[in-house]
């Protein structure tokens, strides 16, 4: 059979995944603190068309098509939008803000929208900084925040960095956790932190649009190139009336 | 006449090969770094035709030439120059001007002009798929700090020389041979390795090369010749037809 089916019908698949990271990008335009990922792709394993017997050392390899390679997620700053709320505070620079979730691990993430958390410890009302998940949000010594009645921080922040950010796993909310890739999380100590403000998407819409009418162009492209593969099938089937 | 039968076939299974090196340039539009390939098309050696039972003369006399097909040559990759794509990740370089980043893989030596590149948990430069990027040195650590990248390789964390990225040229590109993973291995040992001469481009990544419109046209030519290679066929079938079932019929 014509290995062009193949290739194209990968190349078709390929496409539609990469379809699927953009169309997230773009779900998440308005989620605070979301960072674009980008799909990168490779070309597949060679092989050889035909057996040269002469010894001589021509190229006759052809292609099997692509594969997402991966999945790059961008830490570029995203907008600070001004929100004059108190519990919301935005990372100005690299970091992550590090939240206890329900389950014991750490989760680290750029959404600094918290809130207040009323509760019962020892016999006396406190109030915890949490997320809009009602996990802590942890301070430099990894212990939960408290809120004084003035609604002023006693405590710093903990805010963390990783040496590759990149490598970071998403689990949904926003947030992230730390993977053998990303490396283990460090403290940042200049983090720029900004209260008052929100960090917004940086998703760039014109950006994603482009990116999405290129796949499906290529989407297009491939099936053409699968048609025109079946027609030569065709062809060759009809040789004999 | 039957000669020209497996004439034909030759043309359809040369015009099948030459699809699917179009479908792999159009399959890798969107790769980083990709660059096209190109079949080249060679007709058999040819062939001399003899008269043979020829009174006149005693020995059998020659008439011409003949072939009797064609095949692939050999596949050019084309490296041309890809459209440079504004990342805005420091990490991402692309190569202006001809030459190959340095991979470092456990099979040895490879080459790309896929400059996707990311730092691993110990803060070295890699690819996407974790190779170490070559530098001067070795591979390059960059730790966590800001790091730039000027045009001629050299990178400079907090403005402080670390390492030159190892980007070399070969005197015959045409030697190189694709190994999958955007990567290129080196098939001639005696290909000279040349000083690299283009510009480095941090924040840019290098796209394929491949032209939509090109790879659209080879398709419809490929598809056609097939068509009339078929034709060829179905016609020599029917006079074989006519030979066969119709000469001699009283």
């Amino acid at each position: 059979m014509i290995r062009a089916l193949y290739s194209s019908a990968s190349s078709m698949v390929t496409q539609q995944q990469n379809m699927d990271i953009i169309s997230n990008n773009i779900a998440n335009t308005n989620t605070t603190g979301y960072k674009k990922v980008r799909a990168a792709f490779q070309d597949l394993l060679y092989s050889a068309m035909e057996v040269r017997r002469d010894g001589q050392n021509t190229n006759l390899q052809v292609g099997n098509a692509s594969r997402l390679a991966a999945t790059q997620r961008n830490f570029e700053q995203g907008a600070l939008q001004q929100t004059d709320r108190p519990l919301d505070f935005a990372i100005d620079g690299p970091g992550f803000f590090a939240v206890l979730h329900q389950d014991g691990t750490v989760r680290y993430t750029r959404d600094g929208s918290f809130k207040i958390s009323s509760e019962l410890v020892g016999g006396q009302y406190v109030n915890r900084l949490v997320t809009a998940q009602g996990e802590y949000v942890l301070d430099y010594n990894g212990q939960p925040i408290e809120v004084d009645d003035y609604g002023l921080l006693p405590y710093r922040l903990g805010i963390v960095d990783f040496p590759n950010p990149e490598g970071l796993a998403a689990v949904g909310n926003n947030q992230f956790v730390e993977t053998e890739a990303s490396g283990p999380p460090m403290y940042a100590g200049m983090a720029n932190v900004r209260q008052g403000f929100l960090e917004a998407s940086n998703v760039d819409m014109a950006e994603e649009v482009t990116q999405m009418i290129l796949a499906q162009r290529v989407y297009q492209l491939s099936s053409r190139m699968l048609q025109a593969a079946d027609e030569m099938e065709r062809i060759a089937n009809n040789l004999r009336r | 006449m039957t000669r020209g039968l497996y004439t034909a076939a030759t043309g359809m299974i040369h015009q099948a090969r030459r699809l699917d090196t179009v479908a792999n340039n159009i399959a890798n539009i969107n790769t980083y770094g990709y660059k096209k390939d190109q079949v080249v098309t060679r007709s058999f050696s040819d062939e001399l035709l003899l008269r043979l039972n020829n009174r006149q003369s005693p020995s059998s006399q020659p008439i011409g030439t003949i072939n009797h097909g064609v095949t692939v040559e050999e596949v050019v990759t084309s490296y041309q120059q890809g459209i440079l794509q504004h990342t805005g990740v420091n990490t991402h370089m692309a190569l202006n001007g001809p030459g190959f980043f340095t991979i470092i893989t456990d099979d040895g030596e490879r080459y790309t002009r896929d400059g996707s590149f990311m730092l691993d948990s110990l803060g070295y430069l890699v690819t996407a798929d974790g190779w170490p990027v070559a530098g001067e040195t070795g591979p390059i650590y960059i730790g966590t700090e800001d790091f730039t990248v000027d045009s001629m390789g050299y990178i400079f964390v907090n403005d402080q020389y670390v390492d030159r990225l190892q980007i070399v040229d070969f005197e015959d590109p045409q030697a190189l041979r694709k190994a999958g993973h955007n990567l290129f291995i080196n098939s001639d040992p005696d290909n000279q390795i040349l000083d690299y001469q283009g510009e480095v481009m941090q924040n840019y990544i290098e796209g394929s090369n491949v032209d939509a419109v090109k790879e659209m046209v080879e398709m419809v030519t490929a598809t056609r010749n097939y068509e009339s290679n078929a034709q060829i066929i179905r016609m020599i079938d029917e006079t074989l037809d006519k030979t066969v079932n119709e000469i001699g019929r009283v």
